[in-house]
């Protein structure tokens, strides 16, 4: 049976591709049918399509539709000149790629991508690509043909996403995504599977906590994009992993409230830029308290934090939950709700004052800065109160350690009572310096 | 807009479903709150569970802010809401007033009325009052302080008021006999009772008391809601403290989910929080579900902060409004006395105990949290307790009777150190101290006509001392003995075994051990000495096995005493700190300082699960740390 979906041209060249080839089958372990030997076959670099479903890529492109304000660009015709041309570019853009092509060109490619039967590439992108940029950019004529497993013309989309979770895990492909990629390759297989976490977690060869806690901080990534308003897109966090797992573990646990000032805090920092080595001083359940009273102290700011008074609708969550206390709690909703209403290069009035939002963000950013920096020194002060009994309690730990110790080490051979009563009397002079 | 809309069919869940322009925002920051629950769904619905749903309204509040997003809220959920709404205004209104003698007035009018003739005590009236006020209540009295009577007396007053048509009891099979008399004897017309056993058992429409076990709510979980939710029922948990694990229990789940179905909800227990303050966090949850973040203080969701004094303070203040509690005090029981018997261990005892330390300490690694590395904690905890008490023991490993959490493999002995040689000489050469204490405290009571009762938490404690005393022909209880008749007609069961301690005077000594006696049973009549043989670190066994001799029925010139059997240096201390501590955190948290005089050996008195909780394992590794073999 045909299936219709498939470019029929392409199916036909590869067929006569495969009947000119010599009968070469090999094992793929990760595709999930029961007859796992696929035919081998080399074909043309240039010939070759990227696939564009590959979630390796996903979040890139969804920055790539973004800006050129074209939600279809990598579907309306996937295999066509301009979706690949960009897909190429993806590819070649990602890190490593320098690398991958040297690696290529000293030692070859060493295992076969993998092609649906219209010759669309499922595993292998990146190879291919740095194959291709070898080939058209640098003539190196070794690079011409691609190895490649072919897949059966009734694959069918779950079967390659299964093959393609199946490959990621391994541990070779592991590096080729980003977590952001990851992410959402997991929040599709959780919507595939029917939103079942232990479904979730057998794909991925991961444990349930593992897979939810990737999927959750995705969760946050969306909420970031969607109110930088085009500003943010999902590849732009792709270096900030760190930010979102310790975020993520200092709210587990903590009460709602201290859990929604921090994310706050964390969520106004990230959209005006500021940097996450700042916004860790802000892991304290008054952050939104501090950012707030910062945004309070700049005139051309304050009426934003007051901007949604008379929006306040009593209803029946206010009246399970009881009436809100956003002002004392330090409640940054009305800023992110501004900043989710409004996008960039707009102006906008502020108490008759029309201010460009670039502006608004850049006065955000430098309250939450300040913010930050007032909570680090505050820290740091803390830290000094308490530094010499910490210290002491720890050189106590050792002393005892030293005492447990003595016994045995005293019958060695190579033990040296002299060394030891130098030591001693060292750090009993040192004993009588804090006495005083 | 994103609807949202209660199922209760079956195990309760919310349906969240996003339609038309949804801003993605919104619908990642549910999907991110609500991940932990989710039960199926597809890409523009997710199904969750209620309780975390519930949890999560604040987001929802929070998101409609950020987003603008507009929520929907289907008709059941929306009733849902309101009686979440209504609970938390009554809970406020509710909070604190005094119990005037017009309220016990009124109370003794409308318990007439519903047909309740039973006399209640002037603190069972006045807690009855308090009951009353809330929407959902505890009662944390002691043990004897009746508190089946009173909640029968709720349910007299609540249906005569018309607010519930009739009453579910899910309690411990020990505890159904009692049920069953009071449903009798409270009413002037008996009520009709019916104990659930099972999905066959017929359960006629007329039943006014459906009774059933805390397991039989997990496996016939359809069935009993269903009891539930065809008419306005009063759900009462008894020993409820059976559910403290929560969601994370089979049973706690079941119970939770059960909460949704139920008109009024009541807890009974009167330990309500052994391990300290965040037991109570699953009592709360039952009583108001979805509610109960708003009512505890976050610190009580730490498991590890249990009984630090700030947590104790505020989580105290937190609940009081929410629970009545008579204590041992207000029964005006006669006075206890402890005597704790702290000695050394004899010279080969002691030699074997430093030996396991030793060989323990060695291998264990001190920072490791992993499960594997607790369960084996848990296992060498149980060596420890056996080497303190009989080491004797240490060679047979766990007897099929025992507390399950007590099970474990006999101890490897590889033959390359001295354990081996030390326990095939032990027997021949020692007999554990603590063993000829209770057999000289045995003797002693036996020749004045007296009986005693020995607790110990190992099966082949109660075998050995049972070949030890045989003279004094103990009567034995643990988990291998069967609480109802078998086919067999000469099974010997549990209330034989009872009864033979209380009426055959030849039967001077009880043998038991406390998983398997500790609740609803009666000795106090007959005896009035207990000897601690090994304690665990399980606080509800130390306290509910006190209360078998010790409760309301004594006469007032009897003298109710606890022999506690310690080995100096060894684990025993640990358990005896911890026990001491969990006691006091309960005292603490139920504003109950007679606890501690009642429970606990004052200062002057002594000489000088796996049972195991995971912050019982740091106080097993400092034993390990601070073990000094010098002193031991």
């Amino acid at each position: 049976m045909q299936n219709p979906v498939l470019d029929h041209e392409r199916v036909e060249y590869l067929v006569a591709r495969q009947d000119s080839s010599p009968d070469n089958r090999r094992l793929l372990p990760a595709w999930p049918r029961p007859d796992k030997e696929l035919r081998q076959v080399d074909l043309e670099v240039t010939w070759l399509r990227f696939s564009t479903l590959n979630h390796r890529t996903r979040s890139e492109q969804m920055r790539i539709a973004d800006q050129q304000n074209r939600p279809d660009l990598f579907t309306a015709d996937p295999n066509g000149e301009e979706a690949q041309t960009q897909q190429y570019q993806i590819l070649a853009d990602q890190e490593g790629f320098e690398d991958l092509k040297a690696d290529l060109k000293a030692r070859g490619q060493q295992q076969p991508a993998v092609v649906t039967a219209e010759g669309v590439l499922i595993n292998g992108n990146r190879r291919t690509a740095a194959l291709r940029s070898l080939f058209c950019e640098e003539d190196h004529q070794p690079s011409r043909y691609v190895s490649c497993l072919i897949l059966p013309a009734d694959a069918n989309v779950r079967e390659i996403v299964d093959l393609e979770t199946e490959l990621q895990i391994a541990r070779e492909f592991k590096e080729d995504y980003t977590w952001v990629n990851e992410a959402l390759l997991i929040e599709e297989i959780f919507e595939r599977e029917g939103k079942d976490w232990n479904k979730v977690a057998s794909r991925m060869h991961k444990d349930v906590s593992s897979v939810r806690g990737q999927f959750e901080k995705l969760q946050q990534v969306h909420q970031l994009v969607a109110l930088s308003k085009g500003s943010r897109h999902h590849a732009d966090f792709v270096d900030n992993e760190s930010a979102f797992t310790e975020l993520t573990k200092h709210v587990q646990g903590k009460s709602a409230e201290e859990a929604a000032s921090v994310r706050a805090a964390y969520f106004l920092g990230t959209l005006t830029g500021v940097k996450y080595r700042t916004l860790r001083h802000l892991r304290r359940p008054d952050a939104s308290q501090r950012v707030r009273n910062e945004l309070q102290n700049d005139p051309s700011l304050r009426s934003l934090l007051d901007a949604d008074d008379e929006q306040q609708v009593t209803d029946i969550l206010d009246d399970v939950l009881g009436p809100s206390d956003d002002q004392q709690s330090g409640d940054l909703t009305s800023i992110l709700s501004y900043m989710a209403q409004h996008g960039q290069g707009e102006e906008v009035d502020l108490d008759g004052m029309k201010v460009a939002t670039r502006d608004l963000r850049d006065s955000i950013k430098q309250a939450v800065d300040n913010a930050a920096e007032d909570a680090h020194g505050e820290d740091m002060d803390q830290n000094a109160v308490a530094a010499p009994v910490r210290h002491l309690d720890l050189a106590a730990n050792h002393v005892r350690k030293a005492a447990d110790a003595l016994p045995k080490a005293r019958v060695l051979q190579d033990w040296s009572e002299e060394a030891y009563v130098k030591q001693l009397s060292r750090f009993k002079a040192m004993l009588g310096r804090l006495d005083a | 807009m994103i609807s949202f809309e209660l199922y209760r069919q079956d195990r309760p869940t919310v349906l969240v479903e996003r339609s038309g322009e949804t801003n993605p925002g919104a619908w990642a920051m549910i999907q991110e709150a609500l991940a932990r629950g989710a039960i199926s769904g597809s890409t523009d619905r997710t199904v969750v569970h209620a309780d975390v749903f519930l949890a999560e309204l604040d987001v929802l509040r929070a998101l409609r802010a950020i987003y603008a997003e507009s929520l929907d809220f289907g008709p059941t959920l929306r009733i849902h809401l309101q009686s979440m709404a209504a609970d938390r205004r009554a809970r406020e209104t509710a909070v604190g007033g005094g119990v005037e003698l017009q309220d016990l007035d009124d109370l003794d009018d409308e318990l007439r009325m519903a047909g309740f003739v039973r006399a209640l005590k002037p603190f069972q009236r006045e807690n009855l009052v308090r009951v009353l006020r809330l929407p959902h209540a505890a009662d944390f009295s002691v043990p004897g302080a009746g508190k089946t009577t009173s909640a029968l007396a709720s349910f007299a007053v609540l249906r005569g008021r018309g607010a519930v048509d009739r009453l579910m009891v899910v309690a411990p099979i020990a505890a159904f006999e009692a049920w069953k008399e009071e449903a009798g004897a409270c009413f002037g017309e008996a009520l009709d009772l019916v104990i659930f056993r099972g999905s066959d058992t017929f359960v006629p429409s007329g039943t006014d008391v459906l009774v059933s076990n805390y397991h039989r709510v997990a496996s016939d979980y359809d069935s009993i809601r269903r009891f539930v939710a065809s008419a306005r029922t009063q759900v009462v948990l008894d020993e409820a403290h059976r559910v403290k694990r929560g969601p994370e229990g089979v049973h706690g789940r079941a119970v939770l989910d059960l909460a949704y179905a139920a008109s009024r909800r009541d807890v009974l227990t009167g330990t309500p929080a052994p391990q300290g303050a965040h037991d109570l966090v699953a009592l709360v949850k039952f009583l108001y579900p979805g509610q109960d973040r708003r009512i505890l203080p976050q610190s009580a969701y730490h498991e590890s902060l249990g009984r630090d004094p700030r947590v104790l303070a505020d989580t105290q203040t937190a609940i009081r409004s929410y629970f009545v509690r008579t204590p041992k005090s207000a029964l005006r029981l006669p006075p206890t006395t402890f005597d704790v018997v702290a000695r050394d261990m004899p010279s080969i005892q002691s030699a074997i105990y430093d030996a396991l330390v030793g060989r323990y300490r060695s291998t264990l690694s001190l920072s490791d949290r992993s499960r594997h590395n607790m369960r084996r904690l848990g296992r060498i905890m149980m060596y420890l307790l056996e080497a303190a008490t009989n080491p004797m023991l240490l060679n047979s490993g766990s007897h099929s009777g025992d507390d399950p959490g007590f099970s474990h493999p006999p101890i490897e002995l590889s033959g390359d150190e001295t354990v081996p040689d030390l326990l095939a000489q032990y027997g021949r050469f020692e007999t554990p101290w603590k063993y000829e204490t209770v057999n000289s405290i045995v003797a002693d009571a036996a020749a004045n006509g007296e009986k005693v009762l020995v607790w110990t938490n190992f099966v082949r404690n109660i075998q050995a001392l049972s070949r030890y005393l045989r003279e004094y022909n103990p009567a034995i209880v643990h988990g291998g003995v069967p609480s109802q008749q078998g086919p067999s007609a000469d099974t010997v069961t549990r209330d034989m075994e009872f009864n033979r301690f209380r009426q055959d005077s030849s039967c001077s000594v009880l043998l038991a051990n406390p998983a398997a006696c500790g609740e609803g049973v009666s000795l106090h009549h007959w005896c009035h000495h207990a000897v601690y043989l090994d304690r665990s670190f399980n606080a509800s066994h130390f306290l509910q096995s006190q209360d078998r001799i010790h409760r309301l029925g004594l006469a007032a010139d009897t003298v109710t005493t606890f022999t506690l059997l310690i080995s100096r240096g060894t684990i025993d201390e640990t358990v005896d700190a911890r026990l001491i501590e969990k006691v006091e955190a309960l005292s603490t948290l139920m504003d109950d300082p007679g606890l501690v005089q009642v429970a606990l050996p004052s200062a002057d008195e002594g000489e000088d699960g796996t049972p195991v909780f995971e912050d019982d394992m740091t106080a097993v590794l400092a034993h390990f740390d601070g073990y000094d073999e010098s002193t031991a």
